[in-house]
């Protein structure tokens, strides 16, 4: 299997980061190894056994596997996913998913995305966490869902000892790596955890907050830190000239009520400033290449200081 | 009570709860008709509790009885929602098999559930081998293109004919089973979307989900418009929705936060029933693009205080 940053290659890649929302366009090494063999075998785990064959999409036959939910994969940028359910004497199940995504920034945006913020350290892959019922983990290229169900709900603590017995083995299989997207790691530290969402699109976008019935940001990367009552979103744009031209058409729709907004300002300073119809405000500026655009009903108080971190 | 006539449709009417059904007119054709509104007593039936099953008996009594839906002899498809095996995504085995004793109970002459999808997802769902322990079919369709028959719908918006299995059509009346739940794309699933299990996977992917997507909102607005469609196309005898344990994020596939509304709703309505469920989710009914369209396209009634909603506890 190939590593993720090696050689020259490395340094392409780094070079993309570094120059702003290339993350998407510089080919990840498609890993050499069939993602099967990241599959547990029979035996690994003591007390499961796989059931029935693995199941394999490619592409664009993830709407096989996911009919009505590939697109946010899509989005991101996604390969192919392995699945392979696991059971034990007692009729419990573990479903196991390796969705394969282009690039690990593509990985760690889905794991971000999917993520509720609320999972325990799982010590698994690169932030493995253990949420209620499955544990989720991105490493490399990869994203590995583990999910355990009983439908006689009888012993959940040896299922959940299950799960992660089979993501422990995932883990030992991926030799792949690869960090966080460059525009992530450039945010303030304390903005990281927990919850922040790496995205790549507006439909990850419209899952958190329906800013506009169209598309008017239009960022090539974004994060959205969590924050209390709402959300900061930080768009990243190619350069200053760009974000502002979408500051621009952000004032445009804003100014004409897309989305239900009212109280529209337009201050001297360049800030914007309107109100939704659920009670929130938002407060939308552009710092350099970036635009910040915090979304909360108590974004008056706090976004001048959350957008001046920005700058 | 029902009497059966020559075509296959059932459309509900009279005044109250266990009102007589008349029956008549076809089961695959444009929606000529409102479904029975709140003028003339509830249309959306809830039951609370945590016994999914006897939380169905109820729901089901509460709107007149399947008897009401199901005629004596009659051939029964069944559509409960088995896209994945993660809890609170798919219909539970037990608010199957309350449906099928009630279709037994009302002499249904065949029940079978269709689907598309592989027995991979029944078997991991649990759904399979509730249908077997209680002796209906399960039929599971290829998903080749000659298994399934254009249906045109006029005055479409999006989709200008539905692809929908030919089994579908060897049976009297269906009965739509699905899991309310989020989305990823419109943020809700309910009874509308759940057709998309009927109509092919090729025309769901090539049709519904445009070419060369890209996550546009125009792009989910237009699958919206699909599903709204593809609900003039064909229509459920009667809808019967899962909200006990569902996923409030990642779906519709999960795994994601489980909520517990514990909630099974019923009702001939979808726009009403679909209505009552997005607010399990934090929504309103006009939040959602395929309720709100689908209410002005006079699919249903999207205000719930005209709906009427029953809501019991057990």
């Amino acid at each position: 299997m190939k590593k993720a940053a090696a050689g020259p290659l490395a340094a392409v890649l780094l070079a993309g980061f570094f120059q702003g929302g290339g993350t998407a366009s510089i080919p990840f090494p498609v890993p050499d190894s069939d993602p099967a063999a990241l599959i547990p075998a029979a035996g690994e785990v003591p007390g499961w056994t796989p059931r029935g064959e693995a199941q394999r999409f490619d592409g664009e036959d993830l709407y096989v596997y996911i009919d009505g939910g590939a697109e946010i994969f899509n989005e991101y940028g996604f390969r192919r996913v392995i699945a392979q359910d696991f059971e034990n004497p007692g009729g419990a199940g573990i479903a196991l998913e390796i969705y394969e995504m282009t690039d690990p920034a593509a990985a760690f945006g889905i794991y971000s995305f999917q993520r509720s913020g609320q999972g325990q350290a799982a010590g698994l892959g690169t932030e493995g966490e253990i949420e209620d019922y499955y544990l989720r983990f991105w490493k490399g290229p990869y994203l590995a869902v583990v999910t355990g169900y009983d439908p006689h709900g009888r012993d959940p603590g040896r299922l959940m000892e299950g799960v992660i017995a089979v993501a422990r083995a995932v883990d030992a299989r991926i030799q792949e790596s690869g960090g966080r997207p460059a525009f992530v790691e450039a945010l303030p530290p304390d903005w990281m955890e927990p919850g922040l969402k790496y995205l790549r699109g507006v439909l990850g976008l419209n899952n958190l907050v329906r800013l506009f019935p169209r598309d008017v940001l239009r960022f090539r990367e974004a994060a959205a830190v969590p924050i209390e009552g709402g959300w900061l979103f930080v768009c990243g744009y190619r350069d200053a000239a760009e974000a502002e031209s979408r500051l621009a058409g952000v004032r445009e729709a804003m100014s004409a009520r897309e989305g239900g907004y009212g109280e529209f300002q337009a201050f001297p300073d360049g800030r914007l400033e309107a109100a939704d119809s659920r009670g929130n405000r938002i407060v939308v500026r552009a710092a350099g290449d970036k635009i910040g655009l915090v979304v909360s009903p108590r974004a008056a108080a706090v976004a001048e200081a959350l957008l001046e971190r920005l700058r | 009570m029902a009497r059966k006539i020559g075509r296959r449709e059932f459309i509900r009417s009279g005044a109250a709860l266990g009102a007589a059904v008349v029956v008549g007119g076809k089961l695959f054709g444009k929606w000529t008709g409102n479904p029975p509104s709140g003028e003339s007593g509830p249309s959306v039936f809830v039951v609370k509790g945590t016994d999914s099953a006897a939380m169905t008996a109820k729901a089901v009594e509460l709107a007149g009885g399947l008897g009401a839906y199901v005629p004596k002899g009659a051939k029964v498809a069944l559509l409960p929602n088995v896209q994945s095996r993660h809890p609170g995504t798919f219909t539970k085995p037990e608010i199957l098999r309350a449906v099928l004793r009630m279709c037994r109970q009302a002499e249904a002459a065949e029940i079978a559930c269709l689907s598309w999808l592989g027995p991979t997802n029944w078997d991991g769902t649990g759904l399979a081998r509730v249908i077997e322990e209680e002796g209906a079919a399960l039929r599971l369709i290829p998903r080749e293109d000659e298994n399934f028959k254009s249906v045109p719908i006029p005055g479409a918006v999006a989709l200008p004919e539905a692809r929908i299995m030919n089994a579908l059509f060897e049976y009297d009346l269906w009965i739509n089973m699905p899991i309310t739940k989020d989305h990823a794309g419109n943020k809700f699933t309910g009874t509308m979307k759940n057709l998309m299990g009927l109509n092919a996977p090729s025309s769901n992917r090539a049709q519904f989900h445009k070419p060369n997507w890209t996550t546009d909102p125009a792009d989910i607005a237009h699958l919206e418009y699909c599903i709204v469609d593809l609900n003039f196309a064909v229509r459920p005898a009667f809808n019967i929705v899962d909200a006990t344990e569902i996923i409030r994020t990642n779906g519709p596939m999960g795994p994601g936060e489980l909520i517990k509304p514990g909630r099974i709703v019923a009702g001939v309505d979808r726009v009403a029933v679909d209505a009552y469920c997005a607010t399990l989710l934090g929504f309103q009914g006009a939040e959602i693009t395929a309720i709100k369209h689908a209410s002005e396209r006079k699919l249903g009634e999207i205000d719930l205080r005209k709906a009427g909603v029953l809501e019991v506890e057990i």
